[in-house]
């Protein structure tokens, strides 16, 4: 209960409530711009972390996450085009309603619905801190080293078309961690005698480079136009009334709100399966259940209800890994996990037991944040997707030239905006060829961390730590996790290339 | 005909696995196991991966339609990554805030073609909030090697 309550009022000060409302209005800005989202939007403010102590800090991420997700289902609904992957599956139904005039109404059920998913979400979450508190305690380095490796190895598997692919960004990401001195021995690895190096590339600058800058050389590029036109109710006073029917289709839906966030949370307690998995599977767990399926993909309420729902509710579930086992949930939660090493916060037992306290600042500011943003993007619905219609000459400079300044201000050297340059050119490559970012970043935020657990492991147990059976049951449940699906797709294209 | 970029972005790979595992061989036993371990892996599955990419067929006979489908007034690849290295250079030139006026004015002007006005609009809006931002508030500022202003 004390946690509870230390964790409120550490976000009660009015320093942490200025800077919620302005990390949300930029994330939510953010958010709307199709190709950027919520990992880009974490990208160009995590420098700003560096100013903060650890409670406004991780306040200030979850707003950001929270906020930049209102944003992402504005486009989604109004233009047809997703503000962040994640909102793939509200455009199925979102923009149908647009199209049929009930622009509003469609922007009330996903307000509503990300509201209700949050908070649901955070529920399943602490139902789940009381059960995994002894579980944490039971694992050993050895564990700790075999989840890493199950959840990099089940990531690369699911996020992008190519699991070697994926496997090859962790890796890479993993050797580009080992840069700086070693955990073990405290030599310097990888940094080719400079000594800015020595304390290893930093989070913030990579992921800037890899994330922001990468996708706006590919929209420069492709020079595709955000969107061409934006649609909305015409007339004066509907906007209310719009929404207001939305949120009454969201409380007759209520089943369907309350089955499709526990569907989201429970998928955000696996790591590497994110949102876009949640926004999908669950969209089609409603569309299995609902007394009208064929109405799913023309304007169906139920539609935008699992999908937003889901959206917000894995958001709960994927924290669970991330804390008790430093394990992210999904790319978002890698973020999190760079800025606890940033403050020097272990996760594991501490973030269930010391930093308790720590774990509620955070649900408390994305319970706020999430209500807050949905109110917001209710009332500014369309002037905010207005953004999304400033064409890309306008947008890659600009977010250029903010990924560049916040690069710089991680550590005030000249040096991170080059590695910064130089990631977005590889991210840009990557993202072409299909390697998949979110396993590199996870990459290198657990490469540290495996080889702690590694050496920790080869300390305790020798080198024969990966027999101990738990150990192993991991390893090989994780393996036989990651290749059943792989095969299964491989025999599935066998099959039709006979046929 | 192959995507010879998707080969050399394989490749690249390969190499940079193979030069760190290289690296490695020079640290004490217990600094290198685990990048070894990781690396080895990484050259097996690049290899592999580089194999793929060289026995892929070539993508089919172009119909007439374009096989990237681009919008309007996309910037050549080559062009976007040399426009974001000039990012970097202009900031380390000029420093954080004249960098960004000079990088802007240059961007809008010669490749994003806006008018004048707009131009002066939009980087004399971004420079004051950033300027406000970082070096009032947040007390972060480089003046570059030309050290004009800030």
């Amino acid at each position: 209960m004390d946690a509870v309550l230390h964790g409120l009022t550490a976000i009660l000060n009015w320093h942490t409530i200025l800077l919620c409302f302005v990390s949300m209005f930029v994330a939510m800005i953010i958010g709307i711009l199709p190709g950027l989202g919520g990992l880009a939007c974490l990208s160009l403010l995590m420098p700003f972390i560096y100013t903060m102590d650890a409670p406004m800090a991780l306040a200030f991420l979850v707003a950001v996450s929270g906020a930049s997700d209102a944003g992402g289902y504005i486009t989604s609904i109004l233009v047809n085009v997703p503000g962040n992957p994640e909102g793939m599956a509200t455009c199925w139904d979102g923009f149908p309603m647009t199209r049929r005039g009930e622009a509003q109404r469609a922007i009330g059920i996903a307000s509503m619905s990300s509201v209700m998913g949050g908070i649901i979400g955070v529920f399943v979450l602490l139902a789940l801190i009381p059960v995994m508190r002894p579980l944490v305690l039971a694992f050993t380095p050895s564990e700790y080293f075999a989840l890493i490796m199950v959840g990099l190895m089940f990531i690369a598997g699911l996020v992008g078309k190519s699991v070697i692919k994926g496997l090859i960004a962790g890796a890479f990401g993993m050797a580009l961690s080992f840069t700086g001195s070693d955990p073990v021995t405290g030599v310097a690895r990888f940094t080719y005698g400079s000594l800015y190096l020595w304390n290893g590339i930093d989070f913030g600058v990579l992921v800037i480079g890899i994330y922001a800058f990468a996708e706006m050389i590919n929209m420069a590029v492709e020079g595709m136009p955000i969107a061409t036109m934006i649609d909305g109710s015409g007339k004066k006073g509907s906007q209310w009334a719009g929404q207001l029917r939305g949120i009454m289709d969201v409380v007759r839906n209520w089943k369907t709100l309350i089955q499709c966030s526990m569907l989201g949370s429970m998928i955000g307690l696996i790591p590497g399966l994110g949102a876009v998995v949640a926004n999908v599977a669950t969209y089609g767990y409603a569309a299995k259940m609902s007394k009208h399926p064929e109405l799913f993909g023309k304007g169906a309420p139920e539609g935008i209800i699992a999908s937003e729902s889901a959206n917000n509710a894995r958001w709960g579930g994927s924290l669970v890994p991330t804390l008790a086992f430093g394990v992210p949930g999904s790319a978002g939660m890698a973020f999190l996990l760079g800025a606890f090493l940033v403050f020097g916060i272990v996760p594991g037992k501490d973030m269930l037991t010391t930093h308790l306290d720590l774990t509620f600042t955070m649900i408390w500011t994305y319970i706020l944040t999430t209500v807050i943003s949905c109110v917001a993007a209710m009332v500014f619905a369309r002037p905010f997707a207005r953004i999304a219609l400033i064409p890309p000459k306008i947008i890659v400079p600009v977010v250029i030239v903010i990924g560049l300044v916040g690069a710089y201000s991680v550590g005030s050297r000249l040096p991170d905006v080059i590695v910064a340059g130089a990631m977005g050119i590889v991210g840009y490559y990557m993202m072409k060829y299909n390697y998949s970012r979110p396993v590199f970043v996870i990459g290198f935020v657990m490469g540290k961390m495996a080889e702690r657990s590694f050496h920790l492991s080869m300390q305790m147990f020798g080198g024969y730590f990966i027999f101990r059976r738990f150990t192993l049951s991991i390893l090989v449940l994780g393996t036989l996790l990651t290749l059943v699906p792989i095969v299964r797709a491989w025999r599935k294209e066998k099959r039709s290339a006979a046929t | 005909m192959k995507d010879m970029r998707g080969i050399f972005t394989a490749f690249g790979f390969l190499l940079f696995a193979l030069v760190y595992l290289g690296m490695t061989l020079t640290y004490p036993p217990e600094a290198r196991l685990f990048p070894m371990i990781v690396l080895t892996v990484m050259v097996i599955m690049c290899a592999f991966q580089l194999c793929v990419e060289l026995l892929k067929r070539p993508a089919a006979a172009e119909s007439g339609e374009a096989e990237d489908f681009t919008g309007q007034d996309p910037v050549p690849e080559w062009r976007m990554l040399l426009y974001t290295a000039l990012g970097v250079v202009m900031i380390w030139a000029f420093g954080l805030i004249t960098g960004l006026c000079v990088y802007l004015l240059f961007y809008f002007s010669f490749v994003s073609r806006l008018s004048w006005r707009k131009n002066l609009l939009i980087t004399g809006g971004t420079a004051i909030f950033y300027y406000i931002l970082f070096v009032k508030v947040l007390k972060i500022f480089y003046r570059g090697v030309f050290g004009i202003f800030v």
